[in-house]
């Protein structure tokens, strides 16, 4: 529908000034209709765009006692001050790192597995490894760290158990700083590949079912199928998730990387948001840790922006 | 047209409405706190002359009650969510019947106390004394000596606080620690005296060093042949002599950073400062007994006498250790031996005492227990004397008590004749005495009351801690040393401090693990980590600590 319209609208440049009035008049007929808007507007005014005014101490030298206005300007001395800090490059890599490889390795398993789950035949087992798959991502940060930490003891973890009777020497995944990101990483994947397949489920009943017969009637097979049928069919839904997420690209989850973060793995481990943490509310300097985390939505902004005109040159598929 | 600029202003009109809500509601809740104390607003009008109505208003006959005439203050202070409503608790309660003083409280929950505070301070409505609110040494400057709107009670404290003074006196780097570098005190602490809360201790099996025909270890160096004999004996009799692990904790840099008092060095492990004797202070890592724990360690990893997860479990991972059915855990720290293990080894483990270092130091470093900006009175308030003597109370055993406990007989009562030990109770419908005091007898319980902890006061009997006393006493009071005194930063030190501190911290945390872990060598690139942190502005940081302790040394 949304499309339709679009596509209309930019079909026909001449006709825009007449729409332009009629869309006014029909707005003015239906206004009872706009009022829904209303909450959503104001929710999104009072906790979205209200609280941004508290941005201004990022350039702030910020005294509660002066509160956030009278505060004096200091320019972008937090800033430089993050730039010049000896962990900046650090921090930062570490969290391009870890948020690019945790955007491009843990993108495709849920439409792996909803691609493959839309062939099972047998509903109950297809209903069965649903669930079983998205369960995990009911499991509270705090309570998955912890079951990391239990699987993947080194002394008697069940996982480093099966690589000792395979004859090998067990890992120390939570311990150092080499196997963070793949630890990171992987269980991020197990925890979040079955809720995030749903969407790509959803899309794929979408899919029409006379395409697949017409296919099967000129003789395609199960692979040609989904790949001629199933794949362009959902595109859209995955160019859309992959703007979205390419805009998180910078704002790993803190709570999990805080968890795992140990002595050893804090070379790789420390990313902008835990150290917006320790600057801020440990050591209580609010003006530098806001202006980290305002560089943080800014370069997550750049991104999604940037994603987004790629898409739309290139697939025609974009937010807006 | 018209229609339209009408919703327009409506919708402004509707905004404007909302912000000033927002306002409106803190306003309101700081005027209150105010509008109260009608006592104190009428001689207001002509402060300066009335100074003998002050002191005319305290008994000067007995100690309590404190005034004849009866006076209000108002009161303003952060409440924990856990406590009963602060007019209902009966530490409140007796404070005011006891010295005549009623007291307008203004209870503001810890959440919003940040805010709250800062609001009175900012709107100028402010309450007559701040109790159980804490203020940082930060704010107390700022408010104290740049704005005048603390009181500087430094001249009236020998005079009205019989009982502080007596407590000053017997501690004296107590009272260079309130005092700011202009001379000032502006806030009263409080004072934690209970021995075993002040530091850390590393437990260790005595009888399994026993069974090694051992003794109890007086150098770093027979600790570590203690370890290797529980790493290769079969300590706990079950036939496999791989299961004990000689050392253990959960996860945290600085249980690493404490063991360097056992190689001659004692140094605060938060800012990481220590001082000398003759008033030098230095940053610890840069100690040669820093070098020598490091190294130390380092050797015990690749030994095998650290647990593998020593980097990375937590407290209830190690208590899954010591809870198991095996006794594996050779020596480990925690607050005590049976918060680990079951209660019935918590007397075969001792403390490891103050080691003798290479240098001859035998120290072992402990906390000032104090808790700074707990109480604090306005320069608005007309009757500051009367307010000393009032707080004056939970500086003696008795008000002490009660903010602590409650009433003797009724929520505790002592078990012996000399009243040294009691037994605590509480009503039906409480599940432990903590919900009980907090709900109906103090602000003790989850914020930070003015007054003195523990030490001095009847103990609760619990054999338990009993043993854990008698370890710190034995082991580790003899050689203590104040690891850092509390002394005061200015504002713009602190935060300069704070922005090093956070680089120092991180990098030195890496480099430490990595030297512990066998990843670097200890000799070929200890000097390289030394000029990284000097790089990374240690020097400066050194420097600031070293202007603050000067000052706090000259205040003693």
């Amino acid at each position: 529908m949304i499309t339709q319209t679009v596509q209309e609208t930019t079909k026909s440049p001449r006709k825009q000034g007449r729409k332009r009035s009629l869309w006014r008049r029909n707005a003015i007929r239906n206004a009872d209709l706009y009022l829904f808007l209303l909450p959503t507007l104001i929710y999104f005014a009072v906790f979205h765009y209200a609280p941004m005014y508290g941005l201004q101490i990022a350039f702030k030298d910020f005294k509660a006692t002066k509160g956030i206005w009278g505060s004096e300007w200091v320019g972008f001395e937090h800033f430089i001050r993050f730039f010049h800090s000896a962990q900046f490059w650090d921090i930062l890599l570490n969290t391009v790192i870890l948020s690019l490889e945790s955007l491009v390795l843990g993108f495709f398993p849920p439409i792996i597995l909803a691609l493959m789950l839309n062939q099972v035949e047998n509903q109950k087992f297809k209903k069965i490894v649903q669930g079983v798959t998205y369960a995990p991502h009911f499991i509270s940060t705090v309570v998955m760290v912890s079951l990391l930490y239990c699987l993947l003891s080194t002394r008697n973890g069940i996982v480093n158990r099966i690589i000792e009777m395979l004859g090998g020497t067990a890992v120390p995944f939570m311990r150092d700083a080499e196997y963070f990101r793949g630890t990171y990483i992987v269980s991020g994947i197990w925890q979040g590949m079955g809720f995030s397949a749903i969407i790509y489920i959803a899309a794929l009943a979408g899919i029409s079912a006379e395409l697949h017969e017409a296919a099967i009637i000129d003789g395609a097979n199960k692979v040609q199928r989904i790949w001629h049928i199933d794949i362009p069919g959902i595109l859209p839904t995955i160019t859309i998730l992959l703007i979205m997420r390419s805009g998180s690209i910078m704002s790993v989850g803190f709570e999990k990387v805080f968890l795992m973060q140990t002595s050893l793995n804090l070379k790789r481990s420390q990313v902008i948001s835990t150290y917006v943490y320790q600057v801020g509310l440990v050591d209580a300097d609010f003006s530098f840790s806001a202006a980290v985390g305002f560089f943080n939505s800014i370069v997550n902004f750049i991104m999604i922006m940037f994603v987004n005109f790629i898409s739309g040159k290139v697939s025609e598929t974009s937010l807006w | 047209m018209l229609r339209k600029s009408v919703t327009w202003m409506l919708v402004v009109l509707l905004l404007l409405g909302t912000l000033a809500g927002c306002s409106g509601g803190g306003n309101e809740s700081s005027a209150q706190s105010t509008g109260g104390s009608s006592g104190t607003e009428k001689p207001e009008d002509s402060a300066g002359e009335d100074l003998p109505e002050n002191l005319a208003v305290l008994n000067t006959e007995s100690d309590y009650p404190v005034v004849n005439t009866p006076i209000t203050l108002t009161l303003m202070g952060s409440r924990s969510g856990s406590q009963g409503e602060w007019e209902d608790l009966k530490f409140f309660k007796k404070w005011q019947e006891l010295t005549g003083i009623t007291l307008d409280m203004d209870a503001v929950l810890s959440d919003n106390w940040a805010t709250q505070k800062n609001l009175a301070f900012a709107s100028n409505t402010l309450p007559d004394l701040f109790y159980a609110g804490s203020f940082s040494t930060a704010e107390e400057l700022d408010y104290g000596d740049d704005q005048k709107m603390l009181l500087d009670i430094s001249g009236l404290i020998d005079t009205y606080c019989p009982n502080l003074t007596a407590v000053l006196e017997k501690n004296p780097t107590v009272r260079s620690s309130i005092t700011t570098p202009s001379g000032a005190v502006y806030c009263l602490p409080y004072i934690n005296d209970m021995d075993r809360d002040l530091t850390t201790k590393y437990w260790i099996n005595a009888t399994w060093i026993e069974q090694l025909g051992m003794e109890t270890p007086t150098t770093a160096d027979e600790l570590y042949a203690i370890l290797e004999g529980f790493r290769d004996q079969d300590m706990n009799g079950n036939g496999d002599t791989t299961d004990e692990i000689p050392f253990s904790w959960s996860k945290g840099i600085e249980n690493f950073y404490k063991t360097t008092s056992w190689f001659g060095a004692t140094f605060d492990t938060s800012t990481m400062m220590g001082y000398e004797d003759d008033g030098t202070v230095f940053y610890g890592p840069f100690t040669d007994a820093f070098k020598q724990m490091v190294q130390w360690f380092a050797n015990a990893w690749a030994d095998g006498l650290l647990d593998s997860e020593i980097f990375e479990q937590d407290g209830n991972q190690l208590k899954a250790k010591g809870q198991g059915e095996e006794l594996i855990l050779g020596a480990f720290t925690s607050a005590g031996p049976y918060i680990t293990l079951p209660t019935e080894y918590n007397e075969d483990y001792i403390a490891i005492p103050a080691l003798t270092a290479d240098n001859g130091k035998q120290e072992w470093f402990r906390t000032s227990g104090l808790k700074r900006g707990t109480f604090a009175i306005t320069t608005g308030c007309q009757y500051p004397e009367a307010a000393l003597r009032m707080v004056d109370w939970v500086y003696g055993k008795e008000g002490a008590l009660y903010q602590m406990r409650g009433e003797a007989g009724v929520d505790f009562v002592y078990q012996d004749e000399n009243e040294e030990t009691c037994v605590v109770q509480w009503p039906e419908g409480y599940d432990n005495f903590e919900t009980y005091r907090a709900k109906e007898i103090t602000p003790n319980s989850g914020s930070s009351t003015p007054g003195i902890g523990g030490g001095t006061l009847p103990q609760v009997v619990n054999p338990l801690n009993d043993w854990i006393n008698l370890q710190v006493e034995t082991q580790l009071k003899p050689y203590w040393k104040l690891a850092f005194p509390d002394v005061y930063l200015s504002p713009d030190d602190t935060e300069k401090a704070a922005s090093i501190l956070a680089d120092l911290k991180n990098y030195l945390e890496i480099a430490v693990g990595e030297f512990i872990t066998g990843k670097r060598d200890v000799d070929a690139d200890w000097d390289s980590m030394i000029a990284e942190l000097e790089s990374m502005g240690a020097k400066d940081y050194v420097a600031i600590y070293q202007e603050a302790y000067t000052s706090w040394a000259s205040n003693s």
